[in-house]
């Protein structure tokens, strides 16, 4: 424990300043005495007389300035405040200690003497500093709880102080306390920084959020009561305020684990605590989608004539085979499958449905379990001379093509079994085109193995290919999907509708449909055979990064850089579920293939794996380093995959087991990890403590506390950030350049990453980051990367 | 701030507005920084799409289009942006330098060539959860060597200044293991000293060791030429690692030969010359001649290089006899056949050489001549023992006129001493007997031309 180390809290007005900051509160104080009284402590008659006098001073000028001329005269009059010119240097000069800056404007002064609170400039400042300190010295339980509070209440004074053009206020406030804040919000906290003015916290999107949308948090009930009870006593209405507009607490029983961050309603999600509640108590769906009547006979047949055949050859033993997983296959679908009332329209099926059913049939029993104890084989396909331009890649579900979008506005196909791929030629006869192998007659010469598809004008950011591999859906900058046939290497259809680009594309599994999600801030649902979406799916805060399909094309999930992932009805195109819990913006979901469970990563270099029933998350993996692009999870969905910006992919343990996520072994094991980390990270910040120690002026001994050695699990993290902060703070007192040292601390403190205990295996590349990775039907995991140099 | 107010008034002044007051001034200043990040946030979000870690111009673009303003032309560039530096008074300014070109030129140059064309490979990254060790898979020694980065980083962190002996890839244990290795080499102790020499002929994860070592040994011979212990553990840790069934040996071999080469024919290896560093010499000649033919195969040209060096310093009248000696165990360790073409046909006069020597009146120059007859015979012993098949010959006068006529007075004197002289006799002369045949069939084919 560094305790003999660890310093006063920050004390950020040296003592001139101090007395400045007393002598202007009584000022406050005493002039407006008229509505708070109580507040005022013992000051002369004389003192309030004079003060009065300024307070009028004051109304007078902001009268004049507004141009309210009768109301001047009037207060003149009342006042007896003959001749009395002040110009706005006399009345900066009238208030000891110029807190507002030589640009804050009379108003602002009349806006702070209207507060509740006998406002100065610093008000907020000091409210937060003694609510730090308070959650600094309360209990170890409660810590926790009330800094996950102490994050938006910060976030909306540091915008309420912009709002009011502090801005000089407001950057002391930033820089003093956003260390508190770095672990868990860096990302906010960046983009906070870079508010100056009012009108910017007015239209910046995150700041919008924030003022518009109440911040989730969990405590327990005495937590929260003990929040409310400290606030009220020591007046600081401001916070109080705050808490009450922009919070939305809701009290648990029992204790809030540490990692709260993971549920489902803290943060902010766009709904309030019912609606969330309402969203994910929805009864959802599922089960797989039925196998249609005709499709299903239609295979038996195929495999009964196969089967029945007089020679017993390996065709018909196979066939045999076949029927007896197929049976097994209607049998489990029969079980948990949807009546065909609750299943999307589709079209109906044409032959490819069949062979594309005993295909995977063929392919179900050549599969190879995989699990923890038995990991999959990966074939790279690994792109050169992309020079960066590669924008996402895709294999087609019988490693037939390869697909990849590029920024110079082209979709490039490689068929991955070296064959030429031939479109047709633009001019020919139909007269002599009678069968069908009088088609191929017509096909171009070429014997190339790769083609480009041009159409999009600006870069591709999605590619999909169909589960038949006879279409491939794109999606570009320039705000269009687009529908390609890979049997004439054509364009077929451009979907315009998202008024932005749009950055994601993906089918549905049984093909017809498709899902594109785009920066502007929508879903969209269409069909092939329509040019405009279907259906909207509007909610998220930010820009949508991804979408897949559910397995059984009901329901469509989607992550986007509000850090949140939402599942929808296809349907209704209503949204059925919120997961929060990421910190970084969500690029990537997967869904396992039994449709029960949905994992998702992205920014945060973190992979939330979610049961999808009960909206709860069931696994947290860290041990990237970079950020996450791809997942799949393999077809028993008890191992999943991920792709990465770090040059490497990795294996995780899906915990079947732990779907109750409140299980108490699991919650055990969680906490555990999370001490082992937080003991780490504690350590760290000690060594870093000591070190800004040795060279601070403002060491106080005085602030040991000898019971902390012994601090219990969940207090550990608070002593730890306690210890962060204190560190901070030295810093600053030791001027910029200590500050900055600090800055690139923490940079390289947030680099580290613990690896999770469900982490399995980790497979570098050289130098190739995974843009894609997939599981084909027989449990062969592909991945893509473009080789860098 | 990003601009400051003076920055905002000079591009005021440019687009001519003279005199802008200090509060639009500040105002500007903390807008349009404030734009800037919103546009670079926008930008991050293609560079994220795109899947890249580096922003670029077109992202900016991008981000301009999305927000309905023009973007900024000319910029554009696949190639990075590179900035240069210019100092001033005040401050450093860094600016993309704008080049001039010369359109006449530019046409009159040659087309770039096309770009290539983006292809694929494939490759297993895993078979059944293994990683193959291939070409295309990064080593695992690349592993290692990230491992490694971490506590060389966190030593900079807590402010010590430690550059660490080796700068890139090895691993702290690793680096223990060295200096403890080197230490008990120097050990007085022999049972330390060889607990070490074993260490290395067995430790399999040494690999990256081994050019320390070999370094080491290097090192170690060249700053302790006359001092034979320091030398012999030396010549014993070329050996040991030599030895290792688990190193890699190969890529060293030509830094290892030269100390081996030194140890062998070097004119003086120890403080007093009664000291005992023959036998120095005849282990050096031992490695070598199991180098060759570990790697004889692959490098062709090693043995007879080997053989040349030797053979020059075994001829060189000036060199003093101890290199000769070298040279004479060398060439003999190096198998028959070198005996056989290039130490018996020079043997006689060198031995006229070492007769002179022999009458010196020196006891230390007799003793080494004496170290080279014996040499000499030994390398007429190897000959004899590999033609075994012969008939020994009879030690008659006839013999040893014939063998004084190969290898001189004295050394004949020796052989027919020795009491495998019949063997060496017979030896001997039929290797003299093919020669003559075979300069005899030359001398023919020469006449017949």
């Amino acid at each position: 424990m560094s305790s003999g180390k660890r310093t006063e809290w920050p004390d950020d007005s040296g003592n001139a300043d101090r007395s400045k900051q007393n002598a202007s509160s009584q000022a406050a104080n005493s002039s407006g005495s008229a509505t708070a009284s109580a507040t005022g402590t013992a000051a002369g008659a004389a003192s309030k007389q004079a003060s009065q006098k300024k307070v009028e001073k004051i109304v007078l000028q902001y009268l004049k300035s507004k141009g309210y001329k009768d109301a001047e005269k009037a207060l003149r009059e009342n006042a007896n405040l003959d001749g009395l010119e002040t110009t706005l240097a006399d009345l900066a000069n009238a208030f000891p200690g110029n807190e507002v800056g030589s640009d804050a404007s009379v108003p602002n002064w009349i806006l702070f003497y209207n507060e509740a609170e006998q406002g100065n400039p610093d008000a907020y400042s000091q409210s937060y500093r003694e609510l730090r300190r308070w959650i600094d010295s309360s209990l170890d339980v409660y810590k926790h709880e009330l800094y996950a509070a102490s994050y938006p209440i910060f976030a909306h004074s540091y915008m309420d102080l912009l709002a009011r053009g502090l801005t000089e206020k407001a950057e002391e406030f930033m820089e003093l306390y956003k260390g508190d804040h770095l672990v868990n919000h860096s990302k906010d906290i960046s983009v906070f920084a870079t508010l100056k003015t009012a009108s910017h916290v007015e239209e910046n999107e995150l700041a919008k959020l924030f003022r518009e949308n109440k911040y989730g948090v969990r405590m327990t009930r005495v937590g929260f009561e003990l929040l409310l009870s400290f606030l009220q006593d020591h007046n600081h209405t401001l916070l109080m305020r705050t808490v009450n507009e922009h919070l939305n607490i809701r009290t648990v029983d029992g204790t809030v684990p540490v990692s709260s961050e993971a549920e489902a309603d803290v943060g902010i999600t766009g709904h309030t605590q019912n609606q969330l509640d309402d969203f994910n108590s929805q009864e959802i769906m599922l089960g797989s989608a039925p196998i249609d009547s005709f499709v299903r006979e239609e295979v038996e047949r195929t495999l009964q004539s196969e089967a029945g055949r007089r020679i017993k050859d390996a065709v018909s033993k196979e066939a045999t085979g076949l029927l007896e997983t197929f049976s097994k296959v209607k049998q489990e679908n029969a079980a948990n499958s949807l009546s065909a009332r609750d299943i999307i329209p589709m079209p109906p099926p044409r032959g490819i449905e069949i062979e594309h059913q005993i295909a995977n049939l063929k392919a179900l029993r050549k599969r190879i379990a995989l699990g923890p104890a038995a990991l999959p084989s990966i074939c790279m396909y690994t792109m050169h001379n992309t020079s960066n331009s590669m924008n996402c890649a895709r294999v087609s579900d019988d490693l037939s093509l390869l697909a990849g979008g590029f920024s110079e506005s082209y979709v490039k196909i490689w068929s991955l079994k070296r064959e030429p791929l031939r479109g047709f030629q633009s001019n020919f006869h139909p007269a002599p085109i009678n069968k069908e192998e009088d088609i191929e007659t017509i096909r171009e010469k070429t014997s190339s193995d790769h083609r480009k598809l041009i159409a999009h004008s600006g870069p591709v950011f999605g590619v999909d290919i169909s589960f038949d591999s006879k279409y491939l859906i794109s999606c570009s900058e320039d705000k269009t999907a687009r529908l390609w046939s890979l049997d004439t290497f054509t364009n077929l259809v451009c979907y315009k509708g998202h008024n932005y680009p749009v950055w994601d594309v993906s089918f549905a599994p049984q093909g017809f449909y498709f899902a594109t999600a785009s920066h502007d801030r929508t879903a969209r649902l269409w069909s092939c055979d329509h040019i405009y979406a279907l259906r909207i799916f509007a909610g998220h805060l930010s820009d949508v990064n991804c979408v897949r399909f559910h397995p059984n094309s009901k329901y469509v999930v989607t992550g986007s850089s509000d850090k949140s992932v939402r599942l929808w009805d296809v349907q209704r195109g209503s949204c059925v579920r919120v997961f929060t819990g990421h910190t970084g913006s969500v690029d990537t979901v997967a869904i396992s293939p039994d449709g029960r469970i949905m994992a998702s990563a992205g920014e945060d270099q973190t992979v939330n794996v979610w049961d999808l029933g009960s909206g709860r998350c069931m696994d947290t993996m860290t041990g990237h380093t970079g950020s996450i692009y791809s997942l799949a999870f393999s077809q028993e969905g008890t191992l999943l995959l991920s792709g990465s910006a770090d040059e490497t992919v990795r294996a995780w343990d899906v915990k079947r087991s732990s779907t109750a996520s409140d299980h108490p072994i699991i919650a055990q094991r969680r906490e555990e990890r999370q001490k082992r980390a937080e003991a780490e990270a504690e350590a760290e910040a000690e060594a870093e403590a000591a070190a800004g120690a040795s060279d601070a002026m403002d060491v106080d001994a005085k602030e040991d506390k000898p019971g902390e050695s012994s601090a219990t699990a969940a207090g550990s993290k608070a002593v730890s950030e306690k210890s962060k902060r204190s560190a901070g703070v030295n810093g600053i007192s030791n001027g910029i350049s200590e500050s900055k040292k600090r800055d690139a601390a923490g940079i390289w403190k947030s680099k580290r990453v613990v690896e999770s205990d469900s982490l399995l295996k980790t497979w570098r590349t050289k130098s190739t980051p995974v843009h894609s990775i997939m599981m084909t039907k027989r449990n062969l995991a592909v991945a893509i990367g473009p080789f860098i140099p | 701030m990003i601009y400051s107010k003076g920055s905002i008034k000079n591009i005021a002044d440019s687009v001519g507005i003279p005199k802008l007051k200090d509060g639009i001034t500040t105002a500007m200043a903390q807008d349009v920084e404030y734009r800037l990040h919103e546009i670079i946030s926008e930008a991050t979000k293609f560079m994220k799409h795109s899947k890249r870690t580096k922003l670029t111009v077109s992202d900016i673009n991008s981000a301009l289009r999305v927000r309905n303003i023009e973007p900024i032309y000319g910029f554009e560039t696949g190639r990075p942006v590179k900035f240069h530096k210019a100092s001033t008074a005040l401050e450093d300014i860094y600016y993309v330098e704008d080049e001039q070109i010369d359109l006449d030129a530019l046409l009159e140059e040659p087309l770039p060539s096309v770009p290539l064309d983006v292809v694929y490979t494939a490759h297993w990254l895993a078979i059944e959860g293994v990683q193959p060790r291939i070409q295309q898979n990064p080593l695992p020694i690349d592993e290692e060597e990230l491992v490694s980065k971490k506590p060389v980083k966190s030593q900079r962190q807590e402010g010590v200044e430690t550059i660490p002996l080796v700068k890139h890839v090895l691993s702290r244990e690793l680096q223990l293991y060295f200096e403890c290795i080197t230490e008990s080499l120097q050990s007085p102790d022999p049972i330390v000293k060889s607990t070490a020499l074993e260490s290395i002929s067995i430790d399999a994860g040494i690999h990256q060791l081994v050019t320390y070592f070999v370094q080491y040994i290097a090192v170690t011979v060249k700053n302790n030429l006359h001092s034979l212990e320091v030398l012999k553990t030396a010549m014993a840790v070329a050996r040991a690692i030599r030895r290792n069934p688990n190193l890699f040996i190969e890529p060293y071999m030509h830094q290892l030969i030269p100390s081996l080469l030194t140890c062998l024919v070097s004119k003086r290896l120890c403080e007093s010359p009664t000291e005992d560093h023959w036998s120095l010499r005849d282990g050096a000649a031992q490695q070598i001649s199991e180098i060759c033919q570990q790697f004889g195969q692959s490098y062709h040209t090693l043995q007879a290089r080997i053989a040349r060096t030797l053979l020059r310093a075994f001829l060189d009248p000036t060199k003093p006899l101890t290199t000769h000696y070298g040279a004479i165990v060398g060439l003999t360790k190096l198998g028959v056949s070198i005996i056989r073409v290039l130490v018996l046909p020079n043997t006689k006069a060198y031995m006229t050489l070492l007769d002179s020597e022999m009458e010196k009146d020196c006891e230390q120059l007799r003793d080494d001549a004496r170290h080279c007859q014996n040499a000499l015979l030994e390398s007429l012993r190897a000959l004899a023992r590999d033609s075994s098949g012969l008939n020994p010959a009879n030690l008659t006068s006839v013999e040893k006129s014939k063998l004084v006529e190969v290898v001189g007075e004295s050394l004949a004197n020796l052989v027919f001493k020795d009491k495998e002289g019949c063997e060496i006799v017979a030896a001997v002369l039929v290797v003299g007997r093919e020669s003559r045949e075979s300069r005899e069939l030359k001398d023919g084919q020469r006449n017949s031309d």
